[in-house]
Parts: C-alpha cells; sequence; structure tokens
C-alpha cells in the first residue's frame, strides 16, 4: 500500500513538473512571439525612412537622372533606344545579316515583339514612375524651398522629357503622374497624344519657372536640367507637335519660335568653333550643349556607345560591334571640305596589331578596313572599358537654330531670318551658305537635310525628324534600300523585302508599334493602326 | 488579434498540461493491482547470437511490456500469475512468440532468438516529432532505404531517383556536385521554391537551390544552374530516408510542408561490439551521348551550299577536298574521368546500466567531371554519441563536418559571349584551330574566315570552348557543420518531455577568375570575383511525447511542443578587372586597376519562425485509427498582419485486415484503408519581400559622382502563404507473408495564394511585384509494388527474386492567375529575348510557348496555295523549302496573335523499376527509371539547326536539308531559318523528353569467408554500371535536363547542359 502510494506520489510530482514546465515555456514563448517576428531591413533602405531630408530629395531626382543611363544600361540612351531612332533613317546601318535584331530595325521588318520597342517603352517609363515620386514626395519635405523647387522642377523636366519620347515614338500612351505605391489598378488604357503632350507642355511650363539658368548651377552640379534645356526642348515639343501635324501647326511654330528666340537672348548658349570639341570628351563643359547625359569612366557612371562605334577590326574599347556603319549615299553627301566628315566618321582607326586602317572608298567588308562605309565616330570613347566617358548630347544650340529655320520657314516661307541660324550652323561646319533663293519645300528639305548632317547619332533625331517631313525622309530611305538592293557593296542597306517593292514606306510606320508585350500585360493597350 | 492568438496558446498550452494532469489519477490506479509476478530472459539473434537491444517484450492482451537493453535482457514485473503469451518484437525481425507461465510473485524466465527478415509492417516510420509503426500510419509516407554500399551515389537526392512513387528527381545539371530538382506530387508554386523541406536528425533544412547568385557564392544565371547545398552531406551516413506526401504527415511541418517532407535520418551506433566497416569505390565516366555535328570539311560543303542559295551565289570553299576534318570540339573538352570514394566507420556502444551508444565516420570522396576543368571533392566527418543514464534520462548529439571544394566549368548558358563550353563547343565552327598561329586561342568573331565575313556572315561572338573550360578558375567551397544535441526525460513510462537545440553553419565561397585568355577576361585584361555566404541556423525545440494504452483496446500516442528556427545569412562579394597579369588569379583582388577601385558588396538578411505544433494518433481495437496535426506558425517572412497562419489536417485508417470477417481471408497480412485532408504552407518568398526596396544608384554630374536612390522593388503589405489543401486516399496491403506489398494513393492537391511575381504593366515603373495570387490544381495517382518473385533462402544460395515497381502520374493544372489570364516567364537570357516559357490557366504549369510550324513547303501548289491565303506579319514571303507557318488564329496573318503552346514539359507518368537477384553470394541489382509525355525546348537546336555558316550545325541538318534533289528532305532547305520568328521559338525546338533508362546495373559478390582468413568478417565485391543505357528519341544529350535551374518556369529547357555521364565502379565493402 505505502508502494502504491509513493508510486502515485511520483505520478504526480512528474506531472506537476511537466505541467510547470510546459506552461513556462508556452507562456515565455508566446509573450516574446512578436519581437522575435518582427522584419526590419538590414541592408537596404525603405521607403518608410526616405524622403525625410535635402539629401533624400537630391539622392532621389539623382536617381531620375541615373535612369537615362546607369540603371538602364544598353536599353535606353546607352543604345537601343538611340538604334531605334537612328537605324530607320538612311544614314547609318548596323552592316548585319537580314535577321539581326538590329537589321530589323534598320530594314523596317521589325514587329510589335521587337525587343528595342519594349526596352524603350519600359525604360521611359520607369524614368517617369521614379519622377513622379519625386514630384509627389519631396514637396512634402522640410528644407531649402528654393532647392526643393529646384529639384522639382528638375524631376518634371525629366519626365517631360520622357513623356517625350514616349508620344513620339508611339503617339498617345497612358498618362501616370503618381508614383506606384501599390498593385491595384495598374492598367490603364492610353490617352491621346494630345493629352499627353499638354502635360509635356505644362511639366516644361513648370520648369522654366523653377529651374536656374545654366550660370545657376556650380561645377559639380553641371548636367542638371537648366532653365535654357527645359524652354529648347519645350520648343522642340512643339515643332514636334505642329510638325506632325498632332497640335495645331502655326500656334505651336509660334510658340517655338518665341521660346528659341528667347533661349538666344538669354540663356547665352553659342556654338563652339570647333564642331569636334563637342564629342572629344576634353569640352564637356561648353557653352553648346544644352542638355546631355554625363558619363565618366567608372562602373555603373559611363555611357554605353563606344563599343557599339568600335570598328569590329579595332582595338577600341571592351568590345567592338561596329554597329553604326555610314550608308554610304549619305556619307558621299560630306563635302570633303565639312568639318563635321571627319568629326562624325571615323575614316581612320588603329587595327588590334596596330595598324591604322584608313577609309577608302575601295574598301569593303572583307577588306582591311572592314566595312562597305565609314563606322560612326560621335561618342566613340577608344579607352573605354565598358564605362565611355562621353556625355551623350541630347540638345545642343545648333539643334535649336536649326529648328529656328525651320519654325520661320513654316510660318512665313524662307526669309532671311529663316537663312540666318541654318547658315550659322553651315559656316562653323566649313561648307558655306545655303544657296539663296529656295522655295518654301526646299528650303524646309534643306534644313532636314541639315539636322542629319549636324546632328546623326544624337538626340536622337533621326526617325523623330523624319515624322515632319515623311515624304522626303521616306523617298531617301527607299532610293538607299533599292540601290542596296541593286548594288549591295555601294551601300551597306540591305535589301528590303516586299513592302518596299513598291515604295514608299507604308504609313503605319509612322509610328512604332505598341510593344506586343505590353499589350500582353496590359490589354487595355491598344494596337496602332496597320500593326 | 496577436494578443488574442497569445492568450489562446497559453490557454491551449495549459489545457493540453491540464489533460494530461487529469488522465493522471486514472493512470496511476491503472497501475494497481494484486503484486505480480516478473518475467526476465535475453533476446539475441539468430544470426551470430549476438545480443538484440531495444526489442519491444510485451505480455500479450496486457499493456505490460519493456524493451531490451544493450546486452539483450528485460525483466517485466507485475505480471498477473497465468499462462501469458509472450511477444518480442523488433524492426527487421520476425516476431516471435511463446507461452510463459508465472505464479503468483513468481518468476519465470523466457529467451527469444530472432531471425532478422525484412518486413515492412513491423517498420518504424520517422514521421516528424516522432515515429510510428507503418501499419498504424495513416498518412502516405514512402520510406527509402538508401544502399549506398551497393549503388554508389555522390549525394542524397540521387537516392531518391526512381525509388519512389510521386517523387519527380530532374538534374538540373549532371556537373559533379551539380544541382538536382525534387518535386513531390508535382509543383505547386510557380516562382516559389517548390524543392520539399528536408528535415535532417530533425532539423528542417530549406533548400533553395534558386536563392543564389555568383556574388553569394552561388548560381551565375547565365552560365551554371545552381549547386547543390545537399551535396555536402555523405550518402553513406543516411540510415534512412523518409518522404511524407500528403497533408497528414507534412502539416506538422505547416508552413513549410506543402512541396512534402523529405525525413533524413542519418546512422547512429548499436549493439556493443564495436563494427568497423570499410567501403571504398573507384571508378570511370565518360560521356554517354555527343552531337552528330559537321567536320570541317563538311562544313565547307554547307558553307558552299549556302553560298550558292544566296542571290549573287559564289564559292567561298573553292577546293573542298584539302580540308581535313577540323576541329572536333566536343572530343576537345569531354573526357574519361576518374570517381574514387572511401568511408571508413566504426560503430558500436557498452552495455551497463548507463548504456552508451557510437558511431563515428570519415569519407572522401574525388570526383572527376567529364567536362574537361570541372571536379568534385569532398571531405566528411560524422560522430554521434548516445548516452543513457538510467532508465529514465537519456542524451544525444550529433557532429556533421563537411567540407566540399569544387570546379565548376561554365556550361549551361546563353548563346553568344554568354555560352558555357558545352554550348560554344556545339556552336564553334570546325574549320578554326584551338590556337592560332601566335599560340592564342582563336575566336569566332575575330578569327571568322574573312572569305565567309565577304559574304556578310558574321562569326558568333562566342567564347574559345578550350579556353573557357581549361582557362576559367570557377572554384566553389562550402563547409558545412550540422549540429545537435538532445536530451530525453522520462516523466514517467509513458510520457516524455524532449529539448532539442540544432545549429546548421554553412559558409560557402565561389571565386572566380576569367584570365585575358578568355572571352570574358580578354577585353577587361582579366576579371575576377570573389563571393562568400555565411549561413547561420539555429533550433530550439521542446516537445512532450505521450504514449499510452487505455485498457486493452486503445492506444494514444500524443506530441506537442513548441519551436523557433532563425536564420541568418551574410554576405561579401569583391570584383576587379584590369589585372596586370594572370598569375595572381582571384587570390589578389587588389591587384586589379579597375577604373574606380574594386567592386564590393555586401549584405545580411535574417527569417525567424515560431511554432506551436500538435498531433494524436488515437488507435481503437488496433483496426480504427485517427490522426489529428495542427500547427500553428509565425514567420517574419510576411507582412504584420498576415504573420500567422495555422495548418490542421485529419485521417482516418481502417485496417481492415484485422475485422473478425477478414480472418477467413489468410492471404492478406495488411489490409488499410486511409483518408487524409489537409493544409500545408509554402512560405515560397525571400525575406523582405513584403517591403518596398530602394536601391543606391549614382550619377556623375559634371564629372563627379552623386549618391542616388531608386525604387527597384515595389513592397506588399499583404503577403502571405501559399497554401495547399491535399485529399489523399490510399491503400495498403500486404500479401502472402510479406511477399506482396502494395500501396496505392490517389491524391488531390490544391494550392491557392500562390505568391507569384506578376509582371506589371510597364507603365507602372515596375516589371513585376509579389502577389499572393491564383490557385493550382495537382491530381494524381501512385502505386508502388514490391514483390518477391522468387523467395530463396539467400543464406543458403537459392535463387531470390526481388522486383519494386513504382508509377505516378500527376495532372497538374493552373486554376487562376489571380485576374490574368497568362503570366509570361522572363525572357530566357540577353540572347534570347523569348519567355520560351508561361503560365496559362487551364494549362499544366510552364508549358512552352511560340510559334506553330508544320513542316515545309515542299512543292509550288501548295506555297502558292498558302501565299493566296496568308502573308507573314514581317513583309518576307515563304519559299520553296522553308517554314510553313500555322495561322493558329485563322486571320490570314502570321504574327504574334499566333503565338499558341507548342509543348508542355510536365511527364505523364513517371516509373521506377528495381530488380534484385541474389544467388549463392551473387546479387544482381538493376534499377530503370523513366518518364513519359514530358517535352523538352532543345534550344540548342536554335543554332544547330542554324540557317547559315556563322556557327556549327547538325550533320543531319545539313545533309537532310530540303533541296529539288532531297525534296523529302526533314529539314528546311539551306539558308532558311529554323526555330524561330522574330524573337519567339517555333515548335521545331519542342522534342518529346521521354525516356527509359538503365540508371544502374550493380553486380555483387559475397566473398566466402573462407578466403579472408581472419582479415575481415564480411567482404563484398562489387561493379557498377550508371546511366548504361537511355531508350529515348530526344536528340540532346540528355533527356533529364533543366538548363535554366529548377524553377517551374522555363522548366525542362536545354542550353548546353552538362552532359550526362555513362560510369563504371568498382567497389568493396569490408566489415570487422
Amino acid at each position: 500500500m505505502t508502494r502504491h502510494l509513493s508510486r502515485n506520489g511520483r505520478t504526480v510530482r512528474a506531472l506537476a513538473l511537466a505541467t510547470t514546465l510546459g506552461a513556462a515555456l508556452f507562456a515565455m514563448a508566446a509573450c516574446n512571439d512578436n519581437k522575435f517576428l518582427t522584419e526590419s531591413p538590414i541592408d537596404f533602405v525603405g521607403p518608410a525612412n526616405f524622403y525625410k531630408t535635402s539629401g533624400d530629395a537630391l539622392a532621389a531626382v539623382n536617381g531620375v537622372y541615373a535612369s537615362l543611363e546607369n540603371t538602364t544600361g544598353t536599353n535606353y540612351y546607352g543604345g537601343l533606344f538611340v538604334m531605334l531612332v537612328e537605324y530607320p533613317t538612311e544614314m547609318m546601318t548596323p552592316y548585319l545579316s537580314a535577321g539581326n535584331e538590329r537589321s530589323l530595325v534598320d530594314n523596317y521588318t521589325f514587329t510589335p515583339s521587337h525587343n528595342y520597342i519594349y526596352q524603350s517603352w519600359a525604360s521611359a517609363y520607369a524614368a517617369i514612375n521614379r519622377a513622379n515620386g519625386v514630384i509627389e514626395n519631396v514637396p512634402k519635405i522640410q528644407m531649402d524651398t528654393a532647392l526643393r523647387s529646384r529639384v522639382v522642377g528638375e524631376a518634371k523636366f525629366l519626365r517631360a522629357l520622357n513623356y517625350f519620347n514616349l508620344v513620339r515614338l508611339f503617339g498617345g500612351v497612358p498618362i501616370e503622374t503618381q508614383e506606384t505605391t501599390g498593385l491595384d489598378s495598374l492598367q490603364k488604357p492610353r490617352n491621346t497624344a494630345q493629352e499627353v503632350y499638354a502635360l509635356i507642355v505644362q511639366d516644361l511650363q513648370d520648369a522654366i519657372k523653377v529651374l536656374p539658368p545654366k550660370s545657376g548651377y556650380g561645377a559639380s552640379d553641371q548636367g542638371r536640367a537648366t532653365r535654357g534645356a527645359a524652354k529648347s526642348l519645350l520648343a522642340k515639343v512643339y515643332v514636334q507637335r505642329g510638325g506632325t501635324g498632332v497640335g495645331d501647326k502655326t500656334a505651336d511654330y509660334t510658340a517655338a519660335l518665341a521660346l528659341l528666340q528667347d533661349v538666344d537672348k538669354n540663356e547665352g548658349y553659342s556654338l563652339v568653333q570647333n564642331y569636334m570639341d563637342l564629342f572629344d570628351g576634353q569640352h564637356n563643359d561648353n557653352p553648346e550643349v544644352i542638355f546631355d547625359i554625363q558619363c565618366i569612366n567608372a562602373p555603373n557612371l559611363g555611357c554605353h556607345l563606344s563599343s557599339q562605334d568600335a570598328p569590329r577590326k579595332s582595338n577600341y574599347g571592351s568590345s567592338q560591334n561596329g554597329s553604326f556603319t555610314a550608308e554610304l549615299p549619305f556619307f558621299n553627301e560630306y563635302k570633303t571640305t565639312d568639318q563635321r566628315r571627319a568629326a562624325t566618321w571615323q575614316l581612320t582607326f588603329v587595327d588590334k596589331s596596330g595598324k591604322v586602317q584608313t577609309w577608302s572608298s575601295s574598301q569593303s567588308a572583307s577588306g582591311s578596313y572592314g566595312a562597305d562605309a565609314p563606322y560612326m565616330r560621335k561618342f566613340l570613347d577608344s579607352l573605354s572599358t565598358g564605362n565611355d566617358a562621353r556625355n551623350y548630347i541630347i540638345q545642343r544650340y545648333a539643334d535649336n537654330l536649326l529648328l529656328e529655320s525651320e519654325a520661320i520657314n513654316e510660318l512665313s516661307g524662307p526669309t532671311a531670318a529663316a537663312y540666318a541660324p541654318i547658315n550659322q550652323v553651315r559656316a562653323r561646319a566649313g561648307i558655306g551658305a545655303l544657296p539663296a533663293g529656295l522655295n518654301q519645300s526646299d528650303f524646309r528639305d534643306s534644313v532636314f537635310h541639315e539636322r542629319r548632317m549636324e546632328l546623326v547619332m544624337e538626340g536622337p533625331n533621326g526617325y523623330f525628324d523624319s515624322q515632319r517631313n515623311w515624304t522626303w525622309a521616306s523617298n531617301r530611305i527607299v532610293a538607299n534600300m533599292l540601290l542596296g538592293a541593286s548594288t549591295k557593296f555601294k551601300t551597306s542597306k540591305y535589301p528590303k523585302a516586299d513592302p518596299f517593292a513598291a515604295p514608299p514606306i507604308p504609313d503605319k510606320y509612322k509610328l512604332m508599334p505598341i510593344p506586343q508585350r505590353a499589350i500582353d500585360i496590359n490589354p487595355q493597350l491598344t494596337q496602332n493602326p496597320g500593326w | 488579434m496577436r494578443g488574442m492568438r497569445r492568450v489562446m496558446c497559453c490557454v491551449s498550452a495549459l489545457a493540453f498540461t491540464t489533460l494530461l494532469l487529469g488522465g493522471a489519477p486514472s493512470t496511476a490506479s491503472a497501475q494497481d493491482g494484486a503484486t505480480g509476478g516478473k518475467i526476465s530472459g535475453r533476446v539475441t539473434s539468430a544470426d551470430g547470437n549476438a545480443a538484440v537491444a531495444n526489442v519491444s517484450v510485451t505480455v500479450v492482451g496486457t499493456r505490460l511490456g519493456t524493451r531490451t537493453g544493450a546486452d539483450g535482457t528485460y525483466t517485466i514485473f507485475g505480471v498477473t500469475p497465468g499462462t501469458h503469451q509472450l511477444r518480442a518484437a523488433l524492426i527487421g525481425f520476425a516476431p516471435s512468440e511463446q507461452p510463459v507461465n508465472i505464479t503468483a510473485g513468481g518468476s519465470a524466465t523466457a529467451n527469444f532468438t530472432l531471425t532478422r527478415v525484412a518486413t515492412t509492417l513491423q517498420q518504424m516510420v520517422v514521421i516528424g516529432y516522432g515515429s510510428q509503426r507503418r501499419s498504424d500510419l495513416t498518412g502516405a509516407v514512402t520510406t527509402v532505404t538508401p544502399h549506398v554500399e551497393e549503388t554508389p551515389i555522390t549525394s542524397i537526392e540521387q537516392t531518391l531517383q526512381g525509388a519512389a512513387p510521386g517523387v519527380q528527381v530532374t538534374t538540373a545539371s549532371s556537373a559533379p556536385g551539380g544541382g538536382i530538382s525534387i518535386r513531390i506530387r508535382g509543383g505547386s508554386s510557380l516562382t516559389g521554391n517548390n524543392e520539399p523541406l528536408y528535415v535532417i536528425d530533425g532539423f528542417p533544412v530549406e533548400n533553395d537551390p534558386e536563392n543564389s547568385s555568383p556574388t553569394d557564392a552561388g548560381r551565375d544565371a547565365n552560365v551554371t544552374v545552381p549547386p547543390n547545398p545537399l551535396a555536402a552531406i555523405n550518402p553513406d551516413d543516411i540510415q534512412s530516408i523518409e518522404i511524407l506526401k500528403d497533408a497528414s504527415a507534412t502539416s506538422i511541418y505547416g508552413s513549410r510542408g506543402a512541396n512534402g517532407v523529405v525525413i533524413i535520418t542519418t546512422k547512429h551506433g548499436s549493439g556493443s561490439k564495436p563494427r568497423v566497416t570499410l567501403d571504398m569505390y573507384t571508378g570511370t565516366q565518360s560521356i554517354a551521348k555527343t552531337y552528330d555535328l559537321l567536320n570541317a570539311q563538311q562544313f565547307a560543303q554547307f558553307a558552299n551550299a549556302w553560298a550558292q542559295a544566296q542571290t549573287t551565289p559564289s564559292t567561298p570553299f573553292p577546293n573542298v577536298d584539302t580540308i581535313g576534318v577540323g576541329t572536333n570540339w566536343q572530343n576537345l573538352i569531354f573526357r574519361r574521368a576518374p570517381i574514387t570514394s572511401a568511408q571508413l566507420s566504426v560503430s558500436g556502444g557498452t552495455s551497463n546500466a548507463n548504456p552508451t551508444q557510437y558511431s563515428l565516420s570519415g569519407g572522401t570522396l574525388q570526383q572527376e567531371g567529364i567536362v574537361r576543368g570541372s571536379d568534385f571533392k569532398r571531405v566528411s566527418m560524422r560522430g554521434t554519441l548516445d548516452q543513457s543514464v538510467g532508465s529514465r534520462f537519456r542524451a544525444g548529439s550529433s557532429l556533421l563536418v563537411s567540407r566540399v571544394n569544387s570546379t565548376m566549368v561554365p556550361t549551361d548558358g546563353s548563346f553568344n559571349s554568354g555560352a558555357g563550353a558545352v554550348g560554344a563547343a556545339l556552336q564553334y565552327i570546325p574549320i578554326l584551330p584551338v590556337r592560332n598561329a601566335n599560340g592564342d586561342y582563336t575566336l569566332m568573331s575575330t578569327d571568322y574566315p574573312d572569305y565567309l565575313a565577304s559574304l556578310g556572315l558574321t562569326g558568333g561572338n562566342i567564347p574559345n570552348p578550350v579556353a573557357s573550360a581549361l582557362d576559367v578558375q570557377d572554384d566553389l567551397g562550402d563547409t558545412r557543420v550540422l549540429a545537435s544535441a538532445n536530451g530525453d526525460y522520462k516523466l514517467l513510462p509513458w510520457l516524455t518531455f524532449r529539448a532539442n537545440v540544432g545549429a546548421d553553419l554553412s559558409n560557402r565561397t565561389r571565386d572566380t577568375y576569367y584570365p585575358r585568355t578568355t572571352l570574358q577576361g580578354m577585353a577587361l585584361d582579366g576579371r575576377a570575383i570573389r563571393g562568400s555566404l555565411a549561413n547561420t541556423s539555429w533550433l530550439n525545440e521542446f516537445t512532450l511525447n505521450l504514449d499510452r494504452h487505455i485498457g486493452s483496446s486503445q492506444s494514444i500516442q500524443a506530441v506537442a511542443g513548441y519551436t523557433r528556427q532563425t536564420f541568418t545569412s551574410t554576405r561579401e562579394s569583391e570584383a576587379n578587372s584590369q589585372f596586370v597579369s594572370d598569375i595572381t588569379g582571384y587570390e589578389n583582388i587588389g591587384a586589379g586597376t579597375q577604373v574606380g577601385g574594386p567592386t564590393v558588396s555586401s549584405g545580411k538578411s535574417r527569417w525567424a519562425l515560431a511554432s506551436y505544433l500538435g498531433r494524436i494518433n488515437y488507435t481503437l481495437l488496433d483496426r480504427y485509427l485517427f490522426t489529428l496535426t495542427g500547427r500553428e506558425d509565425g514567420s517574419s517572412r510576411f507582412g504584420a498582419n498576415n504573420r500567422w497562419g495555422f495548418f490542421p489536417s485529419a485521417a482516418v485508417g481502417w485496417r481492415v485486415s484485422e475485422e473478425p470477417f477478414m480472418r477467413r481471408f489468410t492471404a492478406f497480412d495488411q489490409l488499410k484503408l486511409r483518408a487524409s485532408y489537409g493544409v500545408a504552407g509554402n512560405p515560397s518568398i525571400q525575406p523582405y519581400q513584403s517591403l518596398t526596396h530602394l536601391t543606391p544608384v549614382s550619377y556623375a554630374f559634371g564629372g563627379s559622382q552623386q549618391a542616388g536612390y531608386i525604387p527597384t522593388t515595389l513592397g506588399n503589405a499583404n503577403l502571405t502563404w501559399e497554401s495547399s489543401k491535399q485529399l489523399d486516399i490510399g491503400a495498403d496491403v500486404g500479401m502472402w507473408r510479406d511477399r506482396l506489398n502494395l500501396t496505392a494513393d490517389y491524391y488531390s492537391k490544391r494550392t491557392d495564394n500562390l505568391l507569384l511575381a506578376v509582371n506589371l504593366p510597364t507603365e507602372s515603373g515596375y516589371t513585376s511585384a509579389y502577389e499572393n495570387a491564383g490557385a493550382i490544381q495537382n491530381r494524381g495517382f501512385e502505386l508502388g509494388v514490391t514483390l518477391d518473385v522468387i523467395r530463396g533462402d539467400t543464406k543458403a544460395g537459392a535463387f531470390d527474386w526481388t522486383t519494386t515497381f513504382n508509377y505516378a502520374r500527376n495532372r497538374n493544372k493552373v486554376l487562376d492567375l489571380g485576374g490574368v489570364n497568362q503570366i509570361f516567364a522572363t525572357s530566357i537570357n540577353s540572347d534570347i529575348k523569348s519567355s520560351g516559357s508561361l503560365v496559362q490557366v487551364g494549362q499544366p504549369i510552364g508549358v512552352f510557348y511560340g510559334y506553330k510550324t508544320a513542316g515545309i513547303f515542299r512543292d509550288s501548289a501548295s506555297l502558292a496555295a498558302w501565299n493566296a491565303a496568308t502573308r507573314m506579319g514581317s513583309g518576307s514571303a515563304p519559299t520553296l523549302g522553308s517554314e510553313r507557318f500555322v495561322d493558329v488564329n485563322g486571320d490570314s496573318v502570321i504574327d504574334a496573335n499566333d503565338r499558341t503552346i507548342i509543348g508542355d514539359p510536365n511527364p505523364k507518368f513517371t516509373v521506377g523499376w528495381q530488380n534484385t537477384i541474389s544467388w549463392h553470394g551473387f546479387q544482381v541489382v538493376g534499377l530503370f527509371d523513366g518518364s513519359y509525355g514530358g517535352q523538352i525546348m532543345n534550344l540548342n537546336l536554335y543554332r544547330l539547326e542554324g540557317a547559315s555558316p556563322n556557327g556549327n550545325i547538325l550533320a543531319s541538318r545539313y545533309y537532310d536539308a530540303w533541296s529539288t534533289t532531297n525534296p523529302n528532305g526533314k529539314y528546311a532547305k539551306i539558308g532558311s531559318g529554323i526555330g524561330f520568328l522574330g524573337s519567339d521559338f517555333t515548335s521545331d525546338l519542342v522534342e518529346s523528353g521521354s525516356y527509359f533508362r538503365l540508371r544502374t546495373l550493380t553486380i555483387s559478390r559475397d566473398v566466402p569467408t573462407q578466403w579472408l582468413h581472419g582479415l575481415a568478417s564480411t567482404a563484398r565485391l562489387y561493379v557498377t554500371g550508371q546511366n548504361l543505357h537511355t531508350w529515348t528519341s530526344y536528340s540532346g544529350f540528355n533527356p533529364d535536363v533543366s538548363s535554366l535551374g529548377v524553377s517551374n518556369l522555363n522548366r525542362g529547357v536545354d542550353i548546353g547542359a552538362y552532359p550526362l555521364a555513362r560510369s563504371w565502379i568498382f567497389g568493396v565493402n569490408l566489415s570487422y
């Protein structure tokens, strides 16, 4: 009996111990769980602790600049966007086999699935979302009010630039003016081109009010959007809107002209004497550049076009794609006295064995120069290691001058006032004045021709200029293609397939197709006509 | 809400303990009774008369019973007087019974001699926080016993290949130490991890091979598939593997159980006499299959044919006859490679009042890969120590230390500069030598012959395969320590408290150097990347285990516990380029002169999991089985609102064979029907995904760098687990004294709240974000059969044949994608912008997507008819001998809207079949496995069926191309592209991935004892052939492939995959 009691007692004691242990453990655990499970960022910055200081405001707007080149690599101004705008002209060709992505753009055989179209779309919208973040959040920061307005103005300038790229490529696109913070209702239909232009104009007008002139920035802030840049870009926006029939032609050209004259008078830009200085990397802070992408040779801080420029057989840079060669007829339009000829095209380069290779008309792809026509030279940085120290020029004063000639001619014909700006550009190039007495149409074509000669590879402008003078551009492109078809080695443009059996280029090409991938994801988007 | 949960937990904890207390008095009184007699005895094994420990000796029909000690002895007190049937049972032995007569207060002796048998029913099965007799299982659990000494394998997952129904093993890379992917009952997550949870001796290890990058010492998305994180564990140390498949079995692992659970139990010491074993093998591996490509002369003929087909015909190679065979790039990078392994282990124990059991082992493995330059070395050491202190307390510990050094060769990859050695070897043109006259490696882009370049062709910018294989240094190191210590305290004979503390520490490094002789290092004058990743995971676990009989007809087993686990990961990486010389490789990162200095980065992340768990198994009359399981998990990986989740399950089993009406059917050892239903989760995503991330960038204003921040990840505070509800209905049948065992299961699993990286409209500024959206269903049937076809006494040398067969079919269907109809996979790589795969509602996961083709135009009539009705959106018109695209949507234009589903990588069923035949000390084991109905997108063909001579092609592509003289040619005419349109693929690249493979064939011979002269007590010699034959129509190296890793999107794609090795291995097992 005692034994039973003792067994019983042991059982009770053991169970009591178990109860205590269990209860204590569970209670202890339950009461600490929430602290134990709280997740807080260790190695990154979250939105909760951002947009607090002026440093955050600057960091946020710097991020928008970076989206032009640094954070998109070659997807935007670093390559694909530039190719998408420059190849479909009669100026340059990638000189690759017909199925190559670049050739598809060059030959008008691209489809809505083409990657360059999608990447340009995505890159512009990524920049727009970042700019929206600045425009929305920075005004709430307690900081120096002048700096605060400037930062917001910079963001509006950059938002306008990106929408301008979109509206020129695609026509009307969805307008986003709020930073994306959640996943709800992200599928929006397209706005009209008019609505997009209205937003661009509004943003730039706002920016003009708050941005400082170029002299208002210190040396370490060169490259930020200036008042002059905002005015110049707005002028270009008006010209494009009026020139493509989206806006009222007279009103838009009038507004553009007023802005261009304002810039002439008040912003202090001038042509540099030596055209080559614009591209040699030694004269970045020159009085001609209005807005450019600033690049240095350091990881994630460089531009990316140089490796596309570098001749295939050269020893320049980290890779040599030779993706931009002149179309021979276009190159032949440069007079030998034109200082732009050697500054734009690589008439010589150093090959892998250290020998200097020189372009001559007898050269072909199989020869020592490696191409039928000269390689592009602008933005070539032969010392690049994948990060080029060559600022990519988006707009400069010569562009403004040519826009001015265009505007005056459209408004009042080829007057002396219309001749003056273009002749300034021609004089600097060393090719003398434009023949006097041209009619309005011939004068227009001459201005566009001058834009091609002066601005090839910059901007980019090529395809966008074509949109304003479609017949002229189309005829030139088709002529080169036909020439290419009949005498392959006289022009590097590959023979074009069916659509050009009967020129001109079909009208659907006046706009790029909405990227198929964008439509796949957002079925609210409608495709452009003809695609 | 959280407070509420806390209170609930406390209350339930109290309730549990109160329940125990409440049960106590009756328990105690049950112990009362008249003073009984004492039975004692010893249990020995029939083979060798050794003492057998841990045998359960029970008085049949009572609750009385005990287990034998290390010396095999036992004593049972308090036996009521009379004649009893005494039963001794232990897994692996035939149970034995004998009558014992006992008088009041008297004592009796009953010794048992047990015979070893392989009986499945009595087997104890580890089920997570406990174990159960197989006959009592209500869940779907498969046990795999790896016989590493019979079939040498190098990694745990290989054990499962073909071994268990419903377990699909895919080789992501056949490289030594390469990634292997396991799917239990199909994929249930789209973007999250689909690998099962591994529980190694009680320590849960999440194996997410996708979660690493080279800078984290892990995967390089372009050129390699993920290294295998479990490669550090020596399979020779494994005792058994249990695979938990249904919800009843997995819900005890709560939020991590949805992909199934693989429980790995390692070897512990046993017996009393030290036992020494030595297992050694050595062998050689060679490539199982190569592509038949053009040699130099054939390539020249092809180039001529191509040039003749151009607008301006020419003949680039006028003197074809003088061109030899050129360079066979495949031969140059593949080799015959040795493999050797040795493992020595000692185990044993002491038998006294406080018995000790120990085991110690050490092993090495050295494996060279069949691609030159790749190898794998592992050194592992393991020790376990179990110490009992009296009968109530037992402490155990185990320690595993391993070190892996492997050298990787970039193989899988893209087409151009990103191509790996294998991909490059396939494309590289045979007319180029390995090196130029000046000794430098040739490069196809620069050394491409001028006479071809002049035709407008350019050689692909791909690396020299030999330079990639030999000169790229890519070294992986992995040090892993898995340690655990536990203590069991028997509060009562039926109630045990267990505390378990464990740590899993790993330190992985990956150091890469691309010297200037390689394409990647050439332009940068050498490039070095060093990455390291240190992971630390801690586990604390407290459980109470209850094991009681109530009367003679009921029994309860229950477990309740609280556990916490944390995982901390820190990583560092540094990269530099512009090295003055290649001599220092990656060892001196400071020697690089990259502008701006070396690129460095570091990071840290942490997750934590707190859980309350419980399970009750109730058995009535030994035939009605009930299981209730639940786990409440709190995870730091989700937003505060959705941090806690509850995962319950219930199961019933009916052992029909125990019913009285079944007694007539003596053929049945067992007939059990099971059903279970429950929920398990999948955390799927990486820490911090619920938060928006801002990432630093910079911009150079006026040449001076200024810092910036950009939002890169769009956060979602509502993220929560993927939850899988699963119904399982199964039957276990054992017949004719264990001669036939059959297990069949039907299951239906629905996973909701899928964590999707949903493609966002790019207009948002983001390309994707994580959301809980959508549902997937997996339904299937599994069958496992083991049959002793001919049962002979192997001791006596009689003929014995056992066959094991398993079959599993799984139908996978996407039910919902959260409002969208389809989600595209990310584009394949920088060269291939197409997604290749997509997920579409109503379809299986990850189907291939692209254009459909229907042969080629062989006659002008059909061409004209097609042209009259249809046109290409690109504007080009098809010609005779070119591909015929299918106008899927019937709008007369071939454009993006004609893209459709062109293949499905999910197999319709998989099988495994093992045969073991023994005769006179010889044994033959043959393991076959197969997969039927899955397809592969063979992207190698994108180039190997290419149109123009800018890279090498398949011999058949040239010889069997359509032409007017070969009107029945299989391929489009020379010069006409195959396999793609724009940047999308066509159905030409999709091939059947069905195969049936003789995976291993082992012939072994036990060396007769008299030949050993006492040098060893047993000895066995064997020879094994692996991957001896594969029956398949797949044209690539290996139909069991997934180049782009193991994620459910982009599955079943082959781009330059590391080829399969065929190996012959000779080995010996010795024991003392």
